[in-house]
């Protein structure tokens, strides 16, 4: 079975990711998907909470430093078509993996049976963040409206087209012409991502055409969470169309989740919620979730006309 | 205008290449609004995505919209065009007679003159408006005004066998009225 991977990123803590990472999956085993769910959260992995199971004592851990196979650290939740994989704090030791670690460990991930796997990349930026991001099928960014949230995934974002650009013409032995650029990047006038890039593709038709097609290539999924009006929707647009503009990518602008006042009490209140336990549900199981994942799967994106 | 250029305009406003008109005029309005003002999107690169670039995206995005406006509007012409071609086609076939008029009617829809029409099929333009007119009285012999006839309406992708048949058999019947009346 070939599997789709699917990375929830965005940079700022608390937009959402893991909420939405457990909603998309517990939506897609509900219309019987075999998914896995991968808690790559350098942070603080809590995916099982959302899940409703205790903290999993294996770990991603496990299989980096003891070579633990991958379906000894599975863990089964209440849908018998989810499960869920957890990574912890050692696991993503900025110094304990390797790229080719990496590309290992997505070898594995894919031969997990599953027809989804989606990760929760958690906060921040770090390489191993981004890497896993950049390895995956699709590339989601959860962001919320609120200026800190969108400037961090814009941070996010073009921290991963820095990292692919590079690992790219590192590919084609082009690594010094990356190097050497941003090393004297105050005499190139490289400023940013976007400076960076129109010095590089000034060097050669090799390079210019090389970044060209991963531009074009370089496809993002965004999720707008919390939002609380139509003005709200209206900035996943701007988003959208300010980052096709200014970096040249390509941007979906998926979905968007609104804000629920009660979203905690479903957690920290009582167990009523939970009084059928064969079907798993989250707060934000609902109409816009419905339309969200459908876009996610087939590709699509939010009517411009109809949000 | 060249399909790439015209793409190129679409995928700037952000559209679909089967957008209507009113789509167009709300998809520029928002996109107007997001490179003119500020808000919690654009702030955030405002040091980078500088006003400059964004004017200039402005430039390019007006030329786009207005580009876009005459292309559909134009696409919409040629539709109604033809969809009223069908609507006299049918009418036809719903055995309602092929008059002068509609012969007129479907010639001016296709944007053509009389004098253009008598060039390409050498049919004297006097006589073409004869038949649009349906002036009787100045029909030549019955053969020849169904050819003329038929190569007319075949010039206009009219069905030229149905619309000869129609159209002479009424004629002669005006004939035949007058000659008794005489």
């Amino acid at each position: 079975m070939k599997s789709e991977i699917w990375a929830i990123g965005g940079g700022k803590g608390g937009t959402g990711k893991s909420i939405i990472t457990t909603t998309l999956g517990i939506y897609l085993a509900n219309h019987g998907k075999k998914v896995s769910l991968i808690d790559a959260d350098l942070g603080g992995a809590n995916l099982h909470s959302f899940l409703r199971i205790k903290k999993p004592k294996k770990s991603l851990t496990d299989f980096f430093e003891k070579k633990s196979p991958l379906n000894e650290i599975i863990i089964k939740t209440g849908a018998p078509n989810l499960q869920l994989i957890v990574g912890d704090i050692n696991t993503f030791n900025p110094t304990s993996i390797k790229y080719t670690q990496k590309l290992k460990f997505f070898r594995h991930i894919i031969s997990i049976n599953s027809e989804f796997i989606l990760i929760d990349l958690g906060a921040g930026t770090h390489l191993n963040t981004i890497d896993s991001f950049l390895l995956a099928d699709k590339k989601i960014v959860v962001t919320a409206p609120q200026i800190t949230s969108i400037e961090n995934s814009y941070n996010f974002i073009k921290k991963a087209l820095f990292r692919k650009i590079n690992r790219i013409l590192r590919d084609h032995q082009l690594k010094d012409v990356a190097r050497n650029a941003w090393k004297n990047r105050n005499v190139n006038e490289i400023k940013d991502i976007k400076t960076f890039l129109y010095y590089l593709k000034k060097s050669s038709v090799q390079v210019k055409n090389l970044i060209n097609k991963e531009l074009k290539n370089f496809k993002i999924d965004i999720i707008l969470n919390q939002i609380r009006d139509h003005n709200d929707i209206e900035i996943g647009f701007s988003i959208k169309s300010l980052l096709i503009k200014y970096l040249g990518i390509d941007v979906n602008f998926s979905g968007y989740i609104k804000y629920i006042d009660s979203f905690w009490d479903y957690y920290n209140g009582s167990q009523t919620h939970t009084s059928n336990k064969n079907v798993l549900s989250t707060p934000l199981l609902n109409e816009d979730t419905h339309g969200l994942v459908n876009n996610l799967v087939e590709d699509k994106q939010l009517n411009l006309f109809n949000p | 205008m060249c399909d790439k250029k015209l793409k190129k305009y679409y995928e700037l406003l952000e559209i679909n290449v089967n957008a209507t008109l009113s789509e167009l005029n709300r998809a520029y309005d928002r996109i107007k609004k997001i490179y003119s003002t500020e808000s919690i999107a654009t702030i955030p690169i405002d040091n980078e995505f500088s006003k400059k670039e964004r004017e200039k995206i402005l430039k390019r995005i007006s030329k786009a919209y207005s580009k876009i406006g005459t292309h559909i509007i134009e696409k919409k012409k040629k539709k109604k065009l033809i969809s009223e071609h069908d609507k006299i086609s049918e009418k036809k076939e719903g055995s309602i007679t092929i008059s002068g008029s509609i012969i007129q009617q479907i010639r001016e829809m296709q944007g053509l003159s009389l004098l253009e029409l008598s060039k390409i099929t050498k049919i004297p333009e006097y006589m073409l408006k004869d038949i649009e007119l349906e002036n009787y009285e100045k029909f030549p012999a019955d053969d020849l005004l169904r050819i003329h006839i038929t190569n007319y309406t075949k010039f206009l992708s009219i069905d030229s066998k149905e619309a000869a048949d129609d159209y002479m058999k009424r004629y002669k019947k005006w004939k035949k009225k007058s000659k008794k009346e005489a």
